[in-house]
């Protein structure tokens, strides 16, 4: 009797704790976005010597295809629509654990989650969430909820947070508007590849619906020495990440992929610009180096179209090859 | 630490496993020392309240078994912990009253008004340790010798938030129990926390997101939802109060011990007078052996009788909470019981003469209807602000029909869908049905646990699923406390 009702002790938290999860799994809206693609790509878990953070900027400015073609290095990029700085370290801090690279590549977009074109409650709220709320719990998870208010409970336990979607008879999914790719029907290869299903869909023009002539005029230039703080929840996280590559002996790169960025925007770079020279690492603004085409070389005002990430990818392999054969010394 | 949380969970299961491990004669430490902490989680200042409450009863109950001024001395310690309740509870209340009388509400005052620290749970253990004082003066039980066992029984931690009020006879003896782990009553203790959960998290708090729009927005709407409003809050006070004792008495029969059942189908009632045999037992038995008997009860003549019913339930409505409104629904049921006593033998009368037969379904059918209404009725002054919005709730309910809301879709913009309501519906129907099926609880929970463990388990991961998938917690909503910690 006494074994019998110990296995059962053990068989009926585990039936729940595993109904939870199916549960958790069905509740949970399915996106075509990023972040969901991402954990369902065979090619996630592999080990990459070249790894590729941020935004959306970061998939839509670096061709990891392009970079394998010149170099013979498989590279992959990490980055999500909307992601900050915190939720990029929480990743960086995931990856690392499991395949530590031997460079990292950091889009910058995500310092700046209060002074960008997407409204900040967008940003903290459904990006940050859709971001972090599939990403497995850890102490580095925690901190970042603790830090921007999310309810831990729900971020590390989908059941709570999508309930109400059995009830509202809301099941369906989520089809979030991924501009670049029509990915979900995608069995596998759909990250890695995803320029060339880019170069399918769009060629190398920009999207011929959007006309963005007007880009230099949108775009907010300063002056080179205008310097704005970065809030301190988003610096902590910039010390974060650089102290994890030194960390794990990872060779960091921060970029900027050119978007319409207000001068707020770009006045904080400056101060990660500061940043990155206090602690010696490297810092690129592409849009300073690269002769964007403006006609051709963006999607629309935020976004390069494939002709400008294969331009971006072009200087980026330079700076990363210099990178790899600083970490092999 | 809130009863619903992971925290409070944890927190039972390291206190049980803690409990069976040490050795038999240390447990009621044990409890002493989870109680304090869980106690002192809350904050930690309330310690100081429950310690004075402690000490001056013990040392009163005391002196009142060996001293000759037996009478002086309960009159003095009851004084005392009634002041602190009055001081901590109604002063505030009293000085804004007294401020707006003579100020007539305006910004000058003259007398301080301040806020004070309100100690969750100290109206449960002041009349747990008054109730204690009077057993010991009659002779019923000798008072305890030690100061920690009788810490331990004012402070047992599932019951300090919101009762059940135990007694000292039935109480000690359980907490110091030597019972060996018994899985059964481990997994009796499981079934009626998810009992308890179910009622709390998928009916109350649910049916609170509408309760909560109508009394606050009474002016509003009209009849229809007003009396909606009425009955669904009678509906969330019952779910919520008798969730949270199953959940109390679901841990507490975890560590072997039995906690008093505080409700035995209240709303089954057919009288006022049944219904309070069947509401808040622990609390209405309190009042009537420690304030209505005292004060003669039915013993000297029938004015005495009317005059202990009003006095025993206007100290009913006022331990309930400060405010006007809670001393009129005491007074309310005082006046319910003293007609519905003095109209016996004219409505026996008045049956006989529409031709309802006694004894039959239709005479308990109207009884129940009545009943059920005037409860009802009564709960609005209970759940509103003041008085004045009580009046004016019932006012609007009698002077504004709008059938059409039953329909027209507008009841389901309060913030609960119409599947919401659904789920509400049906979770009320199951629990009806239980209740007609078992007369106990124990009976509901016997037939769950006598089943072959295929639907036992079905039903145990359906009660878990049930809160898991239905209950209001999470994005978008915060876990209410518990209505009746609140008094």
């Amino acid at each position: 009797m006494k074994i019998k009702r110990t296995i059962s002790c053990i068989i009926f938290p585990l039936i729940i704790i595993l109904l939870i999860g199916v549960f958790g799994e069905f509740l949970t809206p399915k996106s075509t976005n990023r972040y969901y693609i991402l954990e369902n790509d065979p090619h996630y878990s592999e080990d990459y010597d070249v790894q590729i953070y941020g935004s959306c900027h970061s998939y839509t400015s670096f061709n990891p295809v392009k970079f394998y073609e010149n170099t013979g290095i498989r590279s992959y990029v990490y980055g999500n629509p909307g992601e900050i700085i915190p939720t990029t370290y929480v990743r960086m801090a995931e990856k690392f654990k499991e395949n530590p690279p031997k460079v990292a590549l950091v889009e910058t977009w995500g310092i700046n989650p209060y002074e960008t074109y997407d409204a900040t409650e967008k940003i903290l709220g459904d990006y940050l969430t859709s971001n972090i709320e599939r990403l497995p719990y850890s102490k580095e998870k925690n901190e970042v909820l603790r830090d921007f208010e999310l309810d831990v409970f729900q971020m590390n336990f989908p059941l709570a947070r999508y309930k109400d979607r059995l009830l509202d008879e809301s099941l369906t999914d989520v089809d979030m508007y991924y501009e670049f790719e029509n990915t979900k029907n995608y069995n596998s290869d759909y990250v890695f590849n995803e320029m060339t299903s880019r170069l399918k869909y769009y060629g190398y023009k920009s999207n011929p619906s959007r006309d963005i002539s007007d880009y230099p005029q949108r775009q907010n230039y300063i002056e080179e020495d205008e310097y704005r703080k970065i809030e301190d929840n988003i610096t902590k996280y910039i010390y974060k990440i650089i102290d994890l590559c030194e960390k794990y002996d990872v060779e960091l790169i921060f970029y900027r992929s050119p978007y319409t960025s207000t001068k707020n925007e770009l006045r904080k770079l400056n101060h990660l610009r500061e940043i990155c020279n206090e602690r010696g690492i490297t810092f690129i603004d592409l849009e300073e180096v690269i002769d964007y085409d403006y006609t051709a070389d963006f999607y629309d005002y935020q976004h390069l179209s494939l002709k400008g990430a294969n331009k971006s990818t072009e200087l980026l392999e330079l700076l990363i090859m210099n990178a790899l054969e600083k970490n092999s010394k | 630490m809130s009863y619903i949380s992971l925290t409070f969970a944890a927190f039972v299961l390291v206190l049980l496993l803690v409990y069976y491990l040490v050795p038999k004669k240390a447990r009621g430490l044990i409890l002493l020392a989870g109680s304090l902490v869980f106690y002192a989680c809350f904050d930690l200042r309330y310690l100081v309240f429950l310690l004075f409450v402690a000490a001056s009863t013990y040392l009163g109950a005391r002196l009142i078994a060996e001293s000759k001024h037996k009478k002086t001395i309960l009159g003095i310690t009851v004084g005392a912990n009634a002041l602190l309740w009055f001081v901590v509870k109604e002063l505030p209340w009293t000085m804004t009253l007294i401020n707006d009388i003579f100020t007539g509400k305006g910004t000058e005052t003259i007398v301080p008004e301040f806020t004070l620290l309100v100690p969750v749970g100290i109206s449960y253990y002041i009349i747990q340790a008054i109730g204690y004082l009077a057993d010991t003066y009659k002779g019923k039980i000798s008072p305890d010798k030690s100061f920690w066992k009788y810490l331990l029984f004012l402070s047992y931690f599932p019951a300090i938030v919101q009762g059940p009020i135990s007694r000292y006879d039935k109480l000690m003896p359980q907490l110091l129990n030597e019972e060996k782990f018994s899985f059964d009553k481990f997994r009796n203790g499981f079934v009626l926390v998810l009992f308890g959960l179910v009622k709390k998290m998928v009916i109350a708090d649910r049916l609170g997101i509408f309760v909560n729009a109508v009394f606050g927005n009474y002016s509003d709407y009209g009849a229809t939802l007003l009396y909606l409003g009425a009955v669904g809050y009678a509906l969330q006070l019952f779910m919520d109060f008798s969730g949270c004792v199953d959940l109390c008495r679901g841990v507490s029969t975890m560590f072997s011990i039995e906690l008093v059942n505080n409700f035995n189908r209240p709303y089954h009632a057919l009288s006022i007078k049944e219904f309070w045999g069947k509401w808040h037992i622990s609390f209405s038995s309190w009042l009537k052996d420690y304030i209505y008997i005292p004060l003669g009860g039915n013993r000297k003549g029938t004015l005495r009788k009317y005059l202990n019913i009003l006095i025993t339930f206007m100290v009913s409505g006022i331990w309930h909470g400060a405010g006007f409104q809670f001393l009129f629904w005491g007074a309310l049921h005082a006046v319910y019981q003293i007609v519905g006593q003095a109209t016996l033998s004219l409505r026996s009368k008045f049956k006989k003469l529409i031709g309802v037969k006694e004894g039959s379904f239709s005479e308990k059918f109207y009884q129940w209807l009545i009943t059920f209404n005037l409860v009802t009725f009564a709960w609005i002054f209970f759940r509103s602000s003041t008085l004045s919005d009580a009046f004016g709730y019932i006012f609007n309910m009698l002077s504004r029909p709008d059938f059409w809301v039953l329909f027209d879709g507008s009841m389901f913009e309060l913030g609960v869908s119409k599947n919401a309501f659904i789920v509400i519906l049906l979770h009320v129907i199951a629990l009806v049905i239980l209740e007609f099926l078992s007369k106990k609880q124990e009976d509901v929970i016997g037939m769950v646990t006598r089943q072959h463990i295929i639907l036992r388990w079905a039903i145990y991961i359906a009660l878990v699923f049930d809160v898991l998938l239905l209950g209001v917690y999470g994005s978008g909503y915060d876990v209410s406390s518990f209505m009746y910690g609140g008094f």
